[in-house]
């Protein structure tokens, strides 16, 4: 009834149009910021400092934007656990999802069925494969992950005094942020630094425990390893264990995607040399404001790059705030009017 | 159903039926049923969630309550057969997987060389032999899982932890650790998916409800079935009248096995890949599942349907906790819950019926 009165208001032209065409007329017409826009954010695992981040970056930005937010996702990072959660969350058909697949394949089929029930999606992190480009998520929201396995490269080639053997331990194939690191870094040692050896790349699963084994049995095969690159948190974690295990804090290099908390006190104990941090909060920030961008009928920014920082003992203290927050400590959203980094910058 | 034909089958009968309530109203049999039991526990759990968010008791949200633990609901109905012979399989979830990476090696080598297609567009011939591959490795773990537990006596449990590391070991192995992805469409979009959305994904649940049915029938009326519950009341008295205990748990963990390696084709056509670390809690969720639907892990005792339904109540928390957006680490707290009130108030009924009688 409410409704018909508003429709009375409008000119003569919208009228007919919304006598035509029902209800779709009048909210198009409604001023955005009445509503009240619900968005959840589906992590790749809610076991994970970087994700704990994210989610408290976006929550800070939905509640600036007066969003109701549902944080949700898998322990384990693994589609044959996310699919399930995304099917749910389509059913319970939030106005907009941002989402962290866990496949850049498997969650196609899934992310579709979202997009075709009508929900604003945004890729934070992880994409599937031509998600922006295939009209099935708006926005996707990462970091440069080729650069941060360049900087890597970079930074671990030059502990290592450009000799030596090297090794990637990465979580799993067919994820989109961490076979772009493994790339970058790949490429640049390739390219630049002839003299170190990289091994063939180790899988972990996403499973700390098992890093710690791999990073064991590789030392053992190969005891002239003097540098590793742990591709995420958990395989940090297990690489840094790892590599105390084996008594060789300092002699083998470690170079750790992500930085977690605990990262601190290895920087300086030594079982790690540097850490790139990324910037999950800021990227559940830019999430849900290209959400709320996409669900007000505003520009959508199609791919937005956040940045990497490498950290390490010398930079520790001045670079405090990119150690990640998985309690929300020292997070706040940012201002709408942003102007989102891009690829070229 | 069996080629067992010497052993006198109705001997084997009594053992099979759970003490006798005494002859009553069909309403008493009804309300004394288990499976009633766990039906209403998974109906008020359904509208508790439906009063919160109306959205869970939508089709979409039911067809992929089943679609997505199509898995889960195919091995539980396995898992039945041997648990009621007092018996355990923890290697599920790898036999899944193996089985799942052996099918789509198959498909894969009959796909085109470029990766980015895959074996997409392979037609059905293929499909049919990869996926009798993977059905054929599934089978033969269950069968040498059978035969460890019934001619060398090695326990159940030691049997089917070695057989859950050789068969994700082998997997790995296989794989070189990573997932194979573009399966067939065939398989993916035909059976998993079919159709436009709105009307998609009948297929799986109608194969999913196909193999409750027919397990359902082979437990409950079958030769095969009397002898499940007669081993597993008492193998010694089972031996006695004629059974031949042994021959018939190595069919009991083979039946495990292919249902694992269709869990697994299931899994493939849902998700497209072979999520190789994504199964390793599987036979604990699937016992779990079991144990909430009346099934006893002393053997003897549990139904398919039963079994069916108390898995769907793990499905329909996982789901509900995500629609009425409730922090995802809850659904664990209930589930544990769920599982322990209601295999208390399963015991506590049995007593009941039995002092009754």
């Amino acid at each position: 009834m409410r409704r018909s009165t508003a429709v009375l208001a409008l000119p003569l032209t919208a009228l007919v149009v919304a006598a035509c065409g029902g209800g779709a007329a009048t909210s198009s017409s409604k001023p955005a910021a009445a509503k009240h826009y619900s968005v959840t954010l589906i992590v790749g695992t809610t076991s994970d400092a970087f994700y704990q981040t994210m989610n408290c970056g976006a929550e800070a930005e939905a509640n600036m934007l007066g969003m109701s937010y549902t944080y949700a996702g898998p322990s384990t990072f693994t589609p044959s656990q996310q699919i399930p959660i995304v099917n749910s969350v389509t059913a319970k058909h939030p106005d907009a999802v941002l989402i962290a697949p866990t496949s850049t394949t498997a969650l196609v089929a899934p992310m579709k069925s979202m997009q075709q029930a009508g929900i604003k999606i945004i890729e934070v992190d992880t994409t599937v494969t031509n998600g922006v480009k295939d009209g099935i998520a708006l926005s996707s929201i990462s970091s440069n992950n080729l650069l941060g396995g360049e900087d890597a490269a970079k930074e671990l080639a030059a502990l290592m005094g450009d000799k030596g053997t090297a090794i990637v331990i990465n979580v799993d194939p067919g994820i989109s942020t961490t076979d772009a690191r493994a790339q970058g870094f790949d490429q640049e040692m390739k390219a630049n630094y002839p003299g170190i050896t990289v091994l063939p790349t180790q899988y972990d699963g996403d499973s700390a425990s098992k890093a710690e084994s791999i990073l064991e049995d590789t030392y053992a095969a190969h005891p002239s390893l003097t540098g590793v690159f742990a591709a995420n948190v958990l395989t940090a974690e297990g690489v840094s264990a790892g590599i105390t295990h084996v008594g060789k804090p300092g002699v083998i290099k470690d170079i750790s995607f992500d930085a977690e908390p605990p990262d601190k006190t290895a920087l300086n104990n030594g079982t790690i040399q540097a850490v790139i941090a990324q910037e999950p909060a800021l990227e559940g920030e830019w999430g849900v404001i290209e959400a709320y961008n996409a669900l007000t009928g505003k520009h959508v920014t199609p791919t937005i790059r956040t940045g990497i920082v490498s950290i390490t003992k010398a930079n520790e203290t001045a670079d405090a705030k990119y150690f990640y927050s998985p309690n929300c400590v020292g997070i706040s959203p940012i201002p709408v009017t942003s102007t989102p980094p891009t690829p070229s910058s | 159903m069996t080629v067992d034909r010497a052993a006198p089958a109705d001997l084997a009968a009594p053992a099979a039926r759970p003490p006798e309530a005494p002859r009553s109203a069909w309403w008493m049999r009804v309300v004394m049923n288990n499976v009633f039991w766990v039906l209403v526990i998974l109906v008020l759990i359904s509208l508790g969630f439906t009063l919160i968010n109306g959205a869970f008791l939508s089709p979409y949200n039911i067809r992929s309550l089943i679609t997505d633990n199509a898995y889960v609901l195919v091995m539980a109905v396995g898992m039945v057969f041997v648990l009621c012979t007092a018996g355990l399989d923890l290697s599920v979830g790898s036999v899944l997987v193996l089985s799942g990476v052996v099918s789509a090696k198959v498909f894969l080598a009959f796909g085109s060389s470029n990766p980015a297609t895959g074996a997409d567009a392979i037609g059905w011939g293929p499909v049919v032999i990869g996926m009798a591959a993977g059905l054929a490795v599934g089978t033969a773990f269950g069968v040498i899982n059978g035969a460890l537990i019934a001619y060398a006596k090695v326990p159940p449990f030691i049997t089917t932890l070695g057989s859950f590391g050789a068969a994700l070991g082998i997997a790995y192995l296989l794989t070189n650790g990573s997932d194979l992805s573009n399966m067939p469409n065939l398989l993916t979009v035909d059976i998993g998916s079919g159709g436009p959305f709105g009307a998609a994904e009948i297929w799986m649940i109608i194969i999913v409800l196909a193999i409750v049915a027919l397990a359902a029938m082979l437990l409950a009326y079958t030769r095969f079935g009397r002898y499940t519950y007669a081993i597993g009341s008492n193998p010694e008295s089972a031996r006695r009248v004629g059974i031949n205990v042994q021959r018939h748990l190595v069919k009991v963990y083979g039946l495990m096995g292919l249902l694992a390696a269709v869990a697994g084709l299931l899994s493939l056509a849902n998700v497209s890949t072979t999520t190789i670390s994504g199964h390793t809690a599987d036979a604990l969720s699937v016992i779990g599942g079991c144990v909430i639907g009346g099934t006893s892990l002393f053997g003897g005792r549990g139904t398919v349907v039963g079994a069916f339904i108390g898995s769907l109540i793990p499905a329909a928390l996982d789901s509900g906790f995500v629609i009425i957006s409730v922090s995802p680490f809850w659904e664990y707290v209930a589930v544990g819950i769920v599982l322990v009130v209601a295999v208390y108030f399963d015991q506590w009924r049995r007593r009941r019926t039995q002092q009754a009688a």
